[in-house]
């Protein structure tokens, strides 16, 4: 069980320094930006309490916030990614539910239903966060272009990570 | 009663999700651009200590791009050296208009982290209280105006930049005098819109673009772009213009932090004017 919660520390870490020391210095064209951080949202465990997983997705958002000069904008769309994360995950609930143990991952869970949930949870949180950061629907069909491509970009990156770091996963089980 | 806390307990998760999200909307929504409190300046503090490190990873990565730009403000800075004699010598050919030769101070800087895709950029520096730099100051480049210094922290500040959809920059048409208003479309970092030019003034493509002689942060006359399109939407008295910039806002690595000295004076002056007016 520790080393369960090392590995969710550790992820957190490894995100957060991720994000703010490469992705968020590229961006392709322009409208494709990546937000690989909410790996660590994504992959919270389905038996924390409500309460804490919300004050976890602040916690990250309001991180990121501080080194994007952004305050409050990435704290309310993971805010919201994390009220939805229920929702989506009791849509995708495979059949006889799910486990205290359950792990959310490719391994555990096949690659189709982790590929569904991400996707989901992608493209809900980056739309909260291209709105609100534009926060009108002037350039409506240019902001959903940022949105489609960014959230490619974002699940590519959790894709890459994922095989990058597959072997050594494998070796612990 | 007893029914009231079964129900804040039954909906506790979603209290708290509203609680967070107000302050987090709170947050974003009132946020000024030209405030500067201590809590949000201990974030500056950290987000310039981590980006200068990070930047200074880049740096060494570019440095033979870093070496060019240094050689041609190396040569900039000879010419002018030998040929003005009547400034110290970093001179600035917009200063000849000034009011006197000391009223700008100038700190040079360098840049420690930078956006351009965003809607709303800012540019850290790494220039802060200790060297005397003030929220309200102008950042400048040899050729061309960056944006305005909004927070400063004990070693860093944070500039608004041009680029940033919320900011308005005061400019004119160097050819004919006629001021307008200078924004950001939020899309294209290489351009920004000039508003507000009245559809009588004759434009030609091509035209520069210098900021204007009212900014009481600015001197007058510092180059920022060329028009590049021209359009006037039917019903509408003014003029939409599409300015190229001259700076390539994805490559600033030293600026230049201006002081108007005379600039509290300035508005001191037009202040109570202002309110008689308004009576």
């Amino acid at each position: 069980m520790k080393s369960y919660i090392n590995e969710h520390i550790l992820r957190f870490i490894a995100c957060i320094l991720l994000q703010i020391f490469l992705v968020s210095k590229f961006s392709i064209f322009g409208y494709a930006f990546g937000f690989i951080y909410i790996l660590f949202l994504l992959k919270l465990p389905v038996s924390l309490s409500k309460p804490f997983l919300l004050l976890l997705a602040f916690i990250t958002g309001f991180i990121i916030d501080i080194f994007s000069n952004s305050l409050g904008l990435h704290s309310a769309s993971c805010l919201f990614m994390m009220l939805v994360r229920p929702f989506v995950l009791s849509f995708l609930m495979p059949r006889g539910g799910y486990d205290d143990d359950t792990k959310i991952d490719i391994q555990y869970m096949g690659f189709t239903w982790f590929f569904k949930y991400s996707i989901f949870i992608i493209f809900i949180h980056h739309s909260t966060l291209f709105f609100l950061e534009i926060f009108s629907f002037q350039n409506f069909w240019v902001t959903l272009l940022k949105i489609l491509l960014s959230s490619f970009l974002t699940l590519f990156l959790i894709f890459s990570l994922h095989f990058i770091f597959k072997d050594t996963e494998y070796k612990k089980i | 009663m007893h029914n009231f806390f079964l129900l804040l307990n039954r909906y506790r998760s979603f209290l708290l999700f509203l609680f967070l999200e107000i302050i987090s909307l709170w947050m974003l929504f009132t946020k000024n651009p030209y405030q500067s409190g201590k809590f949000f300046n201990f974030f500056t503090e950290i987000s310039g200590r981590v980006h200068e490190f990070s930047s200074s990873v880049s740096y060494y990565l570019n440095l033979k791009n870093v070496n060019d730009s240094l050689m041609n403000e190396n040569s900039r800075l000879m010419i002018s050296h030998f040929s003005d004699d009547k400034h110290d010598s970093i001179s600035f050919p917009f200063l000849k208009h000034a009011v006197n030769e000391n009223q700008y101070d100038i700190y040079t800087a360098l840049v420690v982290n930078n956006t351009v895709y965003q809607p709303e950029n800012f540019i850290t520096l790494n220039k802060g209280i200790k060297n005397g730099i003030k929220p309200g100051m102008g950042v400048i480049t040899q050729n061309a105006v960056i944006g305005i210094i909004s927070r400063v922290s004990e070693n860093y500040s944070v500039a608004v930049s041009l680029l940033n959809t919320k900011s308005l920059f005061s400019v004119k048409i160097k050819k004919n005098n006629t001021a307008g208003t200078l924004t950001w479309d939020g899309i294209d970092p290489s351009h920004a819109i000039l508003k507000y030019i009245p559809k009588h003034i004759v434009i030609t493509l091509g035209d520069s673009v210098v900021s204007s002689d009212y900014s009481s942060i600015f001197p007058a006359n510092i180059p920022i772009g060329k028009i590049e399109e021209k359009k006037l939407n039917p019903g509408e008295n003014f003029f939409t213009l599409k300015i190229k910039l001259h700076a390539d806002f994805s490559k600033i690595r030293y600026v230049y932090i201006m002081q108007n000295k005379t600039s509290e004076e300035q508005q001191a002056l037009e202040q109570p004017t202002e309110s008689v007016s308004k009576k």
